[in-house]
């Protein structure tokens, strides 16, 4: 395995993955050195959701390293991610259901040494579901729920947050909610926000740079006005 | 504060109240020692089903060699009592611990597979461990059973005694272990571990994500579960003061499956009412001869039909309906 970097804060390094004859990851690298919002995209099967995986060692690797603030965290059990600041969403949207949504929001925090529940409702306030907090989960439209478990991974003060196509499947009201919420919180906490997603108008707006992977390698990346420039962008993705 | 001690002291009388006439049953059942034999005896399956919801109920796992660890405390505390010379509380103990201890590598070792790949794991342990209960003479006994088990030595204080050897007392020592069980029980989903089984049960992944490390929680549960079970196994053996491999058999185990699921997975006294249900409801079919396991067929497929959260969630409803 390659070495990692050691000013960078998140890196991936020549990561490979392959299901069965599908080569889903290529050689992958990025590496990401300052805080900001940094949107991934590109065509389906790209190669997206399977370096989120990897990054958050839901997936080994076949080759290749990933790396926390100069820590190699290959192979990472999920469970240990948090300790190091690391937070996630996945494309399917995933709360616990039968929980209400603020204990949705108190669970993570117990298992981190409890905190307070003041921070929640003011979390639960900022997307409008204040009004739900002791209502269960899956009484929640879809939106809602995606809005919920977005929230609720802000909840511990993540560094690195990874989020799956956190606009998919949402409305425009509440899309501006999650857009307003997300900026928000990185005023507040700045960090590494790495947000996969398919709605190009939601993430221009949002990121500070974009990542665009096709077939599984890093195609191109730089400000979003550049990559829409882009020919090889326009050529393999945006058309 | 006063109406929080009026609310207090209404839900200790609303506990202790259903309780003393539990423990004053055997006199108000004085002319009807079969049916007091057999609620001691829904009581003593209750127990193990305890533990099996713990994990089934508050973890969703399904374990079809629950009855195995059953066993291992009845054989172990057999052992301990008869061979050793143990007394039956410290047997007791140690009996539990050992089915717990048990439980933890076992499930340590079936818990590295999922849904039907567990279940089928389970019950594969499950009959290796029945095999072992059938077969290792020297120590078991073998299929002839384990003759001889002890009750406990009656409790003394000065002059006055009290024997475990007649039904009520002995009845009166399940349900004392019934109520342990299912204090047990609510301390633990009513703690930060059960909040987390509950996590587990709704979202493995998720839970995991989120920062509990899944495989270690679901081996305690299992491992309580166990230790539970174990708990119910010697106080059945030293009831029927025999212990025979046919109580902690395959088929054993699965009716603890169905004793949980008709009273109610997930629900704190879901195992009660499925044990009264179980064991009380086809003696009291015997009345329809042939026709007895035909009718109460008949009323799990009917309860499976209109109450699938069991009877426990059956009650939860018709009790939100009066409240509205």
């Amino acid at each position: 395995m390659e070495a990692i970097a050691p000013m960078s804060l998140l890196e991936a390094r020549a990561v490979e993955k392959r299901y069965g004859g599908v080569v889903a990851l290529a050689g992958c690298s990025v590496v990401i050195e300052r805080p900001g919002i940094y949107g991934l995209i590109g065509p389906n099967g790209a190669g997206k959701t399977t370096l989120f995986d990897v990054i958050t060692g839901a997936t080994l690797p076949d080759a290749g390293s990933v790396g926390i603030e100069g820590r190699d965290i290959t192979g990472l059990a999920p469970y240990r991610l948090k300790s190091i600041g690391v937070s996630r969403t996945f494309q399917e949207c995933r709360v616990f259901p039968q929980f209400t949504c603020l204990e949705n929001l108190l669970f993570a925090l117990q298992l981190h040494g409890g905190g307070k529940a003041k921070e929640a409702h003011r979390m639960l306030e900022l997307v409008n579901l204040h009004g739900s907090a002791h209502e269960p989960a899956s009484s929640l439209s879809f939106g809602q729920r995606r809005l919920l478990e977005i929230v609720g991974t802000f909840i511990v003060q993540p560094k690195f947050l990874l989020l799956d196509e956190p606009a998919s499947g949402v409305n425009p009201v509440l899309l501006e909610t999650l857009a307003d919420f997300l900026r928000t919180m990185y005023r507040e906490r700045p960090g590494v926000f790495l947000i996969v997603e398919h709605n190009m108008q939601f993430i221009m707006q949002l990121a500070n740079e974009l990542i665009v992977m096709h077939q599984g390698v890093v195609l191109d990346r730089g400000a979003p006005a550049a990559i829409q420039a882009s020919p090889r962008v326009i050529e393999a993705y945006l058309g | 504060m006063k109406t929080d001690w009026r609310k207090s002291g209404a839900i200790l009388g609303l506990i202790l109240g259903p309780v003393g006439i539990l423990y004053c049953l055997p006199f108000l059942v004085s002319g009807q020692p079969y049916l007091l034999h057999v609620i001691a005896l829904s009581c003593l399956y209750a127990i193990p089903a305890i533990g099996l919801n713990v994990m089934l109920g508050y973890t969703g796992l399904v374990s079809l060699g629950h009855m195995a660890f059953a066993g291992i405390g009845a054989y172990t505390a057999a052992v301990l009592m008869v061979d050793a010379k143990l007394g039956f509380w410290s047997a007791l103990a140690a009996a539990t611990l050992a089915a717990g201890a048990a439980g933890f590598a076992v499930g340590a070792i079936c818990l590295r597979f999922r849904s039907h790949y567990f279940m089928i794991v389970t019950l594969a342990f499950g009959l290796l461990l029945h095999s072992v209960m059938n077969n290792w003479d020297a120590v078991t006994r073998g299929a002839a059973g384990f003759p001889g088990i002890p009750r406990p030595a009656p409790l003394a204080l000065g002059e006055w005694a009290y024997p475990f050897g007649p039904l009520p007392n002995f009845y009166r020592l399940a349900l004392t272990g019934l109520l342990v069980a299912f204090a047990f029980q609510w301390l633990i989903v009513n703690s930060k571990f059960g909040r987390v089984l509950a996590a587990i049960r709704q979202d493995e992944k998720l839970a995991a994500f989120k920062g509990a490390n899944t495989m270690l929680y679901k081996t305690t549960a299992f491992a309580i579960g166990s230790a539970i079970a174990g708990f119910g196994g010697v106080l059945f053996v030293s009831f029927l003061r025999a212990a025979s491999p046919d109580a902690f058999s395959l088929a054993e185990s699965i009716n603890m499956v169905l004793i949980v699921i008709i009273g109610g997975a997930g629900y704190l006294a879901g195992p009660i009412l499925g044990a009264l249900l179980y064991i009380g409801v086809p003696e009291y079919l015997r009345a329809a001869n042939e026709l007895r396991l035909v009718l109460f067929g008949a009323l799990l497929v009917l309860i499976t039909l209109f109450a699938p959260q069991g009877l426990a969630g059956l009650l939860e409803r018709g009790w939100r309906r009066l409240r509205r």
